[in-house]
């Protein structure tokens, strides 16, 4: 199966915390308007993937480039403002300012006129109709379900090229990891390209186009969900097998 | 003592409350994005007042101007600490305390080279315009209309202060760096760039407090030291962050220490002063208005 040309490809990176590399050699691609997985054990260095490639974390090598620029080493802020949205781990909301203001927030890196960011916010709002009530709140009022909706309502109305977002449905329940997925869905039937880190595996590989797996910093398998369906590579991933017994697997 | 003795104790009470209070509101200012206590804001005070008594006497500029150039070069000096003696410790989180050294290394060589170009010798700066030293007896209350000038400059400062937080863009993304750093970036906020803002800011506001309070207590190079530390028990009563509760922070210090003159020597007046902010901190160990700290688990 061709993929789409990448807007997002990453190449030969590592990075880590201090000397240590936690992630090494990994290279992926996001086609436009793909939606792709990244899959792994806790601790197997995806969230510090999405760090670097967001411009959280400084990759010690390797090159990230995003819609045919190299942008590895850049600002996180800077990103922003290129199209790279990046919902982290732990809906990373502002809780004592209000959803409005948290909205709004999200847009500050654009420059757009009072009325350009009460339009998107409106956006937001029939999106995620429950914020909408609770305009007024402080975030950190929400229900967890209602947080993970303003994480994913802020990085949407800076209208992305590439929507990353770790782990999402985490600490959700069922009925709300439903809900995530659909909004999902949404913005990928806009033309969004996503890159999803989930835990949620069966419901992930049926939601993406492709898949890596990432086991101990690297990347031990990569393929459509059907190809990964047909090994017992994901599950190996999860049980920490070695990446090398990985790639044979795969 | 007398019923209009008292009542003269208490407006200079609170006129030197509010400049204790604008002094705990720079603080605030400084500490918001980046969690950084600048030991140099006293001294900043200083800057403000001498740099109005060499502008506004020795250059003879009217009062606006004059104040617009303080301004601007307590601005750009507040910038520089941040560059110098700020930045570089925050970029290296095995420095994060180092701040305490830096900015008050930074202060003491303001203060020491104010010294050699000013002296030691305390000065008089204009009045506000419009206000006067004169004081003015309104039935059993006598103050002068540069102490009103204080109080009411302080109050719709902190006022301003607040609308800035609360309804601009720009206040709230300080907010949220201050709230949560890295999550601001992944919003495209610079905390660099509001970092450098607020040192600006701060210092322009302390200059600021500087030019208003001068006319009452004579610019001076050895003012810095005395302002910070009062600043900070207004700060500590009215809690961190907290720009209303400075204001009445700094009303309470600025009253106690004002009616302890009655009956307590100058040295045992700061001691009596201490023993009050710490027994209010031992009743509200957060301030008469500051939120409780608390840690997720």
């Amino acid at each position: 199966m061709s993929r789409p040309e990448p807007i997002l490809a990453v190449d030969g990176l590592a990075v880590g915390y201090g000397v240590v590399p936690i992630v090494r050699d990994v290279a992926l691609a996001v086609g436009r308007g793909e939606a792709v997985a990244l899959l792994g054990a806790n601790g197997a260095g995806k969230s510090t993937l999405l760090k670097a490639i967001s411009g959280l974390l400084k990759p010690s090598a390797g090159r990230i480039r995003l819609a045919g620029k190299d942008i590895q080493g850049l600002a996180a802020e800077t990103l922003v403002g290129r199209g790279l949205s990046h919902v982290a781990e732990g809906r990373r909301i502002f809780r004592k300012e209000s959803v409005a203001d948290n909205i709004q927030l999200g847009m500050y890196r654009l420059g757009l006129g009072r009325a350009e960011m009460a339009r998107r916010r409106d956006e937001a709002f029939t999106l995620f109709p429950a914020l909408r009530e609770k305009a007024p709140a402080a975030a950190g009022t929400l229900s967890g379900g209602q947080q993970q909706m303003l994480a994913i309502a802020q990085a949407l109305v800076r209208r992305p090229s590439v929507l990353m977002l770790d782990e999402p449905s985490l600490g959700l329940a069922p009925i709300l990891v439903d809900e995530v997925f659909r909004v999902l869905g949404d913005i990928r039937a806009q033309g969004v390209s996503v890159l999803l880190v989930e835990q949620v595996v069966e419901q992930t590989l049926g939601f993406v186009d492709f898949a890596y797996v990432l086991a101990n910093g690297r990347i031990a398998a990569a393929g459509t969900p059907a190809e990964l369906g047909r090994t017992d590579v994901v599950r190996q991933a999860y049980l920490g097998r070695a990446p090398a017994d990985l790639e044979g697997a795969a | 003592m007398s019923l209009e003795d008292i009542l003269a104790l208490l407006v200079s009470g609170v006129t030197m409350g509010a400049v204790y209070a604008m002094v705990a509101v720079s603080l605030n200012i400084a500490f918001k994005p980046t969690n950084v206590f600048n030991l140099a804001q006293g001294e900043f005070v200083m800057l403000g007042a001498m740099f109005a008594w060499g502008l506004m006497t020795g250059w003879s500029l009217p009062w606006l101007a004059g104040t617009a150039l303080v301004l601007v070069a307590a601005g750009a000096l507040g910038l520089l600490e941040e560059r110098l003696a700020v930045a570089p410790l925050l970029a290296n989180a095995r420095h994060h305390h180092g701040w305490i050294i830096s900015t008050l290394a930074f202060s003491i060589v303001v203060l020491h080279t104010s010294d050699r170009v000013y002296g030691t010798d305390p000065q008089a700066v204009p009045p506000v315009p419009g206000a006067s030293l004169d004081m003015v007896q309104i039935g059993a209350l006598t103050f002068s209309t540069q102490q009103v000038a204080v109080i009411v400059l302080a109050a719709l400062s902190i006022a301003a202060v607040e609308w800035f937080y609360r309804s601009t863009l720009v206040g709230k993304a300080v907010l949220a760096v201050a709230e949560d750093r890295d999550g601001a970036r992944l919003n495209g906020i610079s905390p660099l760039t509001l970092t450098m803002g607020s040192f600006a800011v701060a210092a322009a506001y302390s200059a600021f407090t500087g030019v208003i309070a001068a006319p009452l207590v004579l610019a001076s190079t050895s003012i810095g030291m005395m302002l910070l530390v009062k600043g900070f028990m207004a700060l500590a009563i009215g809690g961190v962050g907290n720009n209303w509760g400075a204001l009445a922070g700094g009303m309470l210090v600025g009253c106690v220490e004002s009616l302890s003159s009655v009956s307590a020597t100058p040295g045992y007046r700061q001691v009596l002063l201490l023993a009050v902010v710490l027994a209010l901190l031992l009743v509200r160990p957060h301030g008469l208005a500051g939120a409780r700290l608390t840690r997720e688990v």
